[in-house]
């Protein structure tokens, strides 16, 4: 700090909103990927900007090799030698990392047969090291993750980290799910697919790889909106997958995304379709675009359409059953209260009639204050595993050692109930999807309950500021994260005592309509800083930000690979990071 | 601008001690030395690759005094 005056443009400068990136800018029309100004890699080598985030040791041993190159030739027997690239000397010193057998899934390839058009994965920036390169694993690369993965653990290679990922488009993917079984017989293979490569034969081979779980981007049941919106160009492989996933009894969710050109009725006729077919919660994800985004989407204001899908989605959930939640979910659930978002088909919650919009005040007789405390009593005991950050919003835990017996205390139009379920309730263990799924810590009596921030985190954020004795601290959140955020302040006090300034960081490196705290960057908060500086007249002596923007990263790097730490280095003031995980649903 | 420094408040524990006579003292050339460790240090964790195959290397020149060698690993058995 040091009396220092921030210069908010000198920040803002390098993220400029560059408007007309697209080619289809002024003509409207839609484009294909903008090719990113990547240097090809050669074949045989790798490129670095997948594992940035992940292990970036590997691009500091580059960045040092290249420099000292510059410099010093290096020799074998007093003859000069070339070097072009390098590999680790000991592969097996590298695997660490957390991952899981999902994850090790994942990296089958990195290639998609649609082109969406709102899929955010053709919105990146140029510099974003998570690109769509286009990648299949070979066989080696999948046999040397497999061989180095230990399921006790969850611990082995370092993930690559690309954007688009069809796991199906690798011609070999139910070979590599047989080797996976073999590693790990009981662990939960999860995995996001568009649906256009299961067939009827690859679903039955999946039948006796379980656990299984799809989250299979359905999208839309419209075969002309598949054709122009999604271009699919394989029939209706995806549409009757659901029908197949049924047959086979292997448990799914499905995804759909609101977008300008997806009509209502579709989103309806998509939601009765999985919904027959019994999915077992079905996502609605509100549409937005970064800047990127090749098409014409000025027009498109988030503010107008998001609250119409929302009202078109109260309008028409009781008519099916089947939990429908929205994402973001903060966008429409603005409080902590642990209330139910969802039950699944005859489960254990379901049978008891316990519904949406109960609210549950107390599990095994302890209190419940908020929806997080209720998903950790639900899942006390259960094992904390690590979910991939290619497979976020889907569920990745199973085999629970979770509570079994549940007496849980609801209230429904002001009358308290008391109710006593089983979690393998045999009544429920036969049916479909539940028996299925009766063990994932997301579906814990078949109770749907969607993640906010924690009060843990506003007591983490109070320590903060009364340990580095803060007399005027600024606090960032998102646009989204606000209004919850101001909830919970209000409601306790958290910063009481405090001279404290709750701002929003605006999603300026991906620019466009995005308001989502995950997707937010160094630079983004970087500017935040500049603009309170600017605005007030005056630095805080603490900038307080969240944890999550960083969660791609074990090494605490945002998207674009920079360490948090960088936003001190820029703007000379104090700043801490704040807990707290990404929302999964 | 510099690095933040720590300022968390946390207890540290790992620190670690520089050897007692900077290298300046005991070295004759400095700097050919700091690229050597560099060297040593990162051949202990990758192998140097041409056309994806791995090259065997022993010392390296300074580009402004290529009729140098400089041992990387200066213990190495003849
Ligand atoms: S299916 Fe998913 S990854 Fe593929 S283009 Fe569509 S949104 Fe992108």
């Amino acid at each position: 700090m040091g009396g220092r005056t921030l210069d908010a443009t000198t920040a803002g400068d390098r993220v400029e909103p560059v408007r007309d990136r697209s080619p289809g800018h002024k003509t409207g029309r839609s484009f294909l990927p903008t090719p990113t100004r990547r240097r090809r890699v050669p074949r045989g080598y790798e490129s670095v900007d997948g594992i940035i985030l992940t292990e970036p040791r590997i691009e500091a041993i580059r960045k040092e090799l290249q420099a000292i190159l510059k410099v010093a030739q290096l020799e074998c027997d007093g003859q000069a030698v070339e070097v072009d690239g390098f590999r680790l000397r000991e592969i097996a010193d590298w695997a660490d990392y957390p991952t899981s057998l999902s994850d090790i899934f994942w990296h089958l390839s990195s290639v998609c047969n649609f082109s969406c058009e709102f899929c955010y994965e053709k919105g990146n920036p140029a510099d974003l090291p998570i690109q769509n390169m286009p990648r299949m694993a070979t066989h080696e690369e999948i046999v040397t993750r497999l061989r180095h993965y230990d399921p006790r653990s969850g611990r082995g290679i370092f993930s690559l980290r690309t954007a688009i990922n069809e796991p199906f488009a690798n011609p070999r993917a139910i070979d590599y799910l047989r080797l996976m079984r073999e590693k790990a017989p009981d662990e939960l293979i999860s995995f996001v697919t568009n649906g256009s490569y299961l067939t009827e034969e690859v679903v039955k081979g999946l039948g006796d790889l379980q656990p299984l779980f799809f989250n299979l981007s359905i999208y839309s049941v419209d075969p002309y909106v598949r054709r122009t919106v999604l271009r699919d160009r394989k029939g209706d492989t995806a549409v009757r997958a659901v029908e197949l996933l049924a047959q086979h009894r292997i448990p799914f969710m499905t995804n759909l995304v609101m977008w300008p050109s997806i009509p209502f009725s579709d989103m309806e006729n998509t939601i009765a379709h999985v919904a027959e077919n019994r999915a077992a919660v079905v996502r609605v994800c509100l549409g937005g675009n970064s800047r990127y985004l090749p098409g014409d989407w000025e027009d498109f204001r988030i503010a107008d359409y998001w609250p119409k899908v929302v009202a078109e989605v109260e309008r028409i959930r009781d008519r099916y059953p089947i939990p429908i939640l929205i994402e973001p979910n903060s966008f429409v659930r603005r409080d902590t209260e642990a209330v139910v978002d969802g039950v699944i088909r005859d489960s254990p919650a379901d049978l008891a009639g316990i519904r949406r919009g109960d609210r549950i005040h107390s599990v095994n007789g302890v209190a419940i204050g908020s929806r997080m405390q209720l998903i950790s009593e639900l899942r006390r005991g259960a094992k904390n595993m690590f979910r991939p950050p290619g497979v976020v919003g889907m569920t990745a835990q199973v085999h629970s050692r979770g509570r079994e017996t549940v007496l849980l205390g609801v209230r429904r139009d002001g009358v308290d109930r008391t109710y006593t379920l089983e979690r393998h309730d045999p009544r429920s263990i036969g049916t479909y999807p539940y028996g299925q799924i009766s063990s994932f810590d997301d579906f814990v009596l078949g109770l749907i309950v969607t993640d906010t921030l924690r009060y843990s985190s506003l007591k983490s954020a109070r320590r903060i500021l009364e340990h580095r004795k803060a007399r005027r601290a600024l606090v960032l959140t998102s646009e989204l994260i606000l209004p919850i955020l101001r909830y919970m302040i209000d409601k306790t006090g958290a910063f009481a005592g405090f001279d404290v300034h709750v701002r929003v960081a605006e999603n300026r490196y991906f620019g466009g309509n995005i308001n989502i705290g995950d997707l937010l960057v160094v630079e983004d908060f970087v500017h935040a800083i500049g603009q309170f500086v600017e605005e007030t007249g005056d630095t805080p002596d603490l900038v307080l930000i969240p944890a999550s923007p960083f969660a791609t990263s074990p090494w605490v790097r945002d998207l674009t690979g920079k360490p948090w730490t960088d936003i001190e280095r820029l703007t000379g003031v104090p700043v801490e990071i704040v807990e707290c995980s990404p929302l999964v649903f | 601008m510099s690095l933040p420094d720590d300022q968390s408040g946390e207890p540290y524990v790992w620190r670690f001690l520089l050897d007692e006579k900077p290298a300046s003292e005991v070295i004759a050339d400095p700097t050919v030395e700091l690229l050597r460790v560099q060297w040593e240090q990162l051949l202990r964790l990758c192998v140097p690759l041409h056309d994806g195959q791995p090259v065997k290397v022993s010392s390296f020149a300074l580009m402004r005094a290529p009729e140098k060698h400089i041992a990387i690993f200066p213990d190495d058995p003849e």
